[in-house]
């Protein structure tokens, strides 16, 4: 019986771990898309199932740069009253997920909550974005506006 | 499905919305403006089972006192913080519940303000100068990993003390 070289098994490993990164990297297709209505935002994902983390973070485009917005209670639920949401949401493959829109409000940014400090964010610029449960890759909607509703 | 109520009486606006930015390089003195917004709320579930008799029991009553200090500050871009003014300021809310149909608690609630003067109001004090001593906050107000109000309030809201009775009680919630 043959023995294989050192370095054959070295790069039959690395071959593998590159081919699993690789196909890891392809499996993630996810896009945010934005609804009609102020706030409405769609996650569509198009390639295999996917753990996202439950938190919708919110950020706004300052000086050019975007800067992260300080939002609680705003996450991939599509309802409201169903209690404490878990880390994690699973999005199964080719699955689209409606969550609640964005209110506009720092606090009660989906749904009623206990909140202490709360009100609308100012008129500007801002995005969605949403990471893998683990943090490792992050995903971000089309920008959209917030208008100063006292403006005509 | 559980309803919810938001508070049932809110405070609107303390003041209007908006700041001003000093530009780079922008000759002193600067006038700047800030203004301060807040519209705290609170939720509770409609029913809740009572876990010793089965039975599902209809909110009764809330009362809330929520006691706040706001400071203004400038933050210098080496992080080291001035505090300008602050004031405090509080709301208070209680009122006793009843279900117009027990069997459908969508329809609307007889809501009774309760607490006398004190159970329902809304106050705020002169403007201090510089920055609280008051130790319960001073502490806190510039400390990084200190949580914000509203983490402390969903950590209130996901580990409420709960106690229960097999017939009716009034607890004294202040123990």
């Amino acid at each position: 019986m043959g023995k294989l070289p050192r370095y054959a098994l070295i790069l039959f490993a690395s071959a593998m771990l590159l081919s699993s990164e690789a196909r890891a990297r392809q499996a993630v297709s996810l896009q945010i898309e934005l609804g009609r209505g102020f706030g409405e935002f769609t996650v569509v994902n198009s390639g295999e199932a996917v753990a996202l983390h439950s938190q919708v973070s919110v950020e706004r485009k300052v000086n050019d740069q975007w800067e992260s917005v300080p939002m609680t209670n705003l996450s991939l639920r599509e309802k409201c009253g169903v209690g404490k949401t878990s880390t994690c949401h699973k999005l199964a493959a080719q699955e689209i997920l409606h969550p609640m829109p964005w209110t506009g409000n720092f606090c009660t940014s989906q749904c009623p909550s206990s909140c202490r400090l709360d009100g609308p964010a100012p008129p500007g610029t801002y995005r969605f974005t949403v990471t893998l449960c683990d943090r490792s890759k992050t995903f971000t909607s089309p920008a959209f506006e917030k208008r100063d509703p006292q403006a005509k | 499905m559980p309803g919810y109520f938001e508070s049932w009486r809110r405070i609107r606006r303390h003041s209007a919305q908006g700041t001003t930015t000093a530009g780079a390089g922008q000759p002193f003195p600067i006038l700047l403006t800030a203004s301060f917004f807040d519209g705290p709320s609170d939720v509770f579930s409609l029913t809740r089972t009572n876990t010793l008799t089965r039975a599902v029991n209809f909110l009764r009553e809330v009362q809330l006192e929520f006691h706040f200090c706001t400071v203004l500050s400038l933050c210098s871009p080496a992080n080291v913080y001035q505090h300008l003014k602050h004031i405090y300021w509080n709301v208070h809310w209680q009122a006793q519940f009843q279900p117009t149909n027990f069997a459908n608690i969508t329809a609307p609630w007889t809501i009774t303000p309760t607490g006398g003067q004190s159970g329902n109001m809304a106050n705020v004090s002169h403007v201090h100068d510089g920055g609280t001593s008051d130790r319960k906050f001073s502490g806190l107000i510039t400390a990084a990993t200190a949580p914000n109000c509203n983490q402390v309030a969903t950590n209130e809201a996901n580990n409420a003390n709960v106690r229960e009775s097999r017939r009716w009680e009034n607890f004294l919630v202040t123990r």
